[in-house]
């Protein structure tokens, strides 16, 4: 086995065995991000010595015959949002850069250390969270792996790049707008927006407390299930027989993006028999009201730090955080009253259908030179645009699970899978049926260095 | 998320209050963001404009 290239559940499995030790798995993939990550630049805090310290230390366990975790020899990284104890959590901002070590692990990274995963380090991501495209001022652009001349997303990155470069089967990101899903689509990878509030946010730097939540990206559905459930502390549960009703969102879903995304969804749609169009009304107005209290809330989380650091902020970050500060309290709370809208369309939707599909993104990822795209014939700006499916869905704190399509000729593209609230074992199963069924799946980069991919 | 202002050309008029807003909370005072947070402003508003007018016609948003 290649251990850079197995699966998490492969890892585990022959590390379980005695196929392989924790540290050649490490040491795998730190062979891997030396090789490519001085031009892919995931990550900005790599633990090499304190990975291999806890592999030994996993090591011996095996040996002495200890009660392994369900992640045993699995090494991880993390968005750098994440609290690490000893480390500083920097949420991409050179502002940040001086502030104490966090005291204490984020839950989230204590769950997967009890799991016996290994940490490896922290990744890039836009300031603040606030982007889509893990452009940074500070830390550097975040090269696709599948085409270093393009966008990875964001605002998980880095979080995304490092999995699809296969530096590490596992990582977290976190997903206020698409943060998760946009990433997971432009670089070929499963990755999950669970239900709000399913995960804990404790030792995770917000962004827009309404609409935060953490996920995990992979190059398998059996992963993302495996990590899903140590995060949510979860057992696993009985398989289900249901026969999913299915229907594809229509009206703002199918008018923005390209031939081929739309082509995409109703290729993974036919694997469930009848899938009919289903209109989503206001999701166009939705994504506009998610863009308010994204720029509202956010903005005041980061008051007291833009009255005395101003300038230390991306300016690009620092603009869009003031606008939202001096925004009319009356434009929020005619957007906070959309959302109410939007949300009992959606929960009428999920009276008929128990899945809805969608594009993840409007188009594969754009050029880091070219900031303009063609939308249903209109130049508009990539960057702006990236999270045009993802925008509306997020204000309703239901799951949705990217998964990948099977594109072996072309850039990666995601398709998003939406259930209602707590449903997140129904996207597995969807998911491991359309990736049976041979529609999804990553897809390796060819654009890795040759002899060590 | 983003939203990158590059398709809107920067007006203040309609921003007054705003920028009199950002003012008085010592956002503006030790550096020139004007242009910036015009746009940005500008955006906002566009993405209000939408919001606006879908609270106006429910009935025909949702057809």
């Amino acid at each position: 086995m290649t251990l850079h290239l197995a699966s998490a559940m492969d890892i585990h499995t022959a590390f379980v065995k005695g196929d392989t030790t924790a540290l050649e798995g490490v040491e795998a993939c730190l062979t891997r991000i030396a090789v490519d990550d001085s031009d892919l630049n995931c990550f900005v805090e790599l633990c090499a010595d304190q990975a291999r310290d806890t592999a030994r230390r996993l090591d011996q366990k095996r040996s002495d015959g200890a009660a392994l975790g369900p992640l045993a020899g699995v090494p991880f990284a993390v968005k750098d949002l994440f609290d690490v104890k000893g480390e500083v959590t920097k949420a991409g901002a050179k502002l940040r850069q001086a502030h104490p070590p966090a005291d204490q692990n984020a839950d989230l990274v204590d769950r997967l250390k009890a799991a016996d995963a290994i940490y490896l380090g922290r990744l890039n991501m836009d300031e603040f969270a606030y982007g889509f495209a893990t452009v940074n001022a500070n830390y550097g652009t975040t090269r696709n792996p599948h085409d270093r001349a393009r966008l990875a997303g964001g605002s998980s990155g880095g979080s995304a790049a490092a999995v699809a470069a296969n530096f590490v089967p596992i990582t977290l990101g976190s997903d206020t707008n698409g943060s998760v899903r946009v990433p997971a689509s432009l670089c070929g990878l499963y990755g999950l927006r669970p239900t709000h509030g399913d995960l804990p946010m404790t030792g995770v730097f917000p962004f827009v407390e309404q609409l935060d939540t953490v996920g995990p990206f992979t190059r398998s559905i059996e992963d993302l299930a495996l990590v899903y459930r140590v995060l949510a502390d979860r057992p696993s549960p009985p398989c289900s027989t249901d026969t999913l009703k299915v229907a594809r969102l229509d009206g703002w879903f199918r008018s923005n993006g390209t031939a081929e995304g739309i082509a995409g969804v109703d290729l993974v749609a036919a694997a469930f028999g009848t899938a009919p169009l289903h209109a989503l009304p206001l999701a166009e107005a939705a994504r506009s009201a998610a863009f308010l209290i994204t720029a509202k809330y956010g903005g005041v989380l980061h008051l007291e730090t833009l009255q005395k650091h101003a300038m230390a902020y991306d300016p690009a970050v620092r603009d869009r955080l003031i606008a939202g500060i001096v925004l009319d309290d009356a434009k929020v709370q005619a957007a906070e009253q959309i959302i109410a809208q939007f949300n009992q369309h959606l929960q009428e939707a999920f009276k008929r259908f128990d899945l809805l599909i969608a594009p993840t993104t409007p188009t594969p990822a754009p050029k880091i030179s070219d900031s303009w795209i063609e939308i249903d014939g209109q130049h508009v700006s990539a960057r702006a645009n990236l999270g045009l499916y993802t925008q509306p869905l997020s204000v309703a704190g239901i799951p949705i699970l990217t998964v990948p399509l099977k594109r072996p000729s072309g850039l990666p593209l995601g398709v998003q899978l939406i259930a209602n609230h707590g449903q997140e074992e129904r996207l597995f199963e969807a998911a491991a049926h359309l990736e049976q069924a041979g529609l999804i799946g990553f897809t390796a980069p060819t654009s890795l260095s040759a002899g060590v991919m | 998320m983003t939203e990158s202002p590059e398709e809107t050309a920067p007006a203040a008029a309609p921003f007054a209050r705003e920028l009199e807003r950002a003012e008085e909370l010592g956002l503006l005072s030790d550096h020139a963001i004007h242009e910036g947070l015009i746009l940005n402003l500008n955006l906002l508003e566009e993405h209000f404009g939408r919001v606006s007018a879908a609270a106006r016609q429910p009935d025909e948003e949702g057809a």
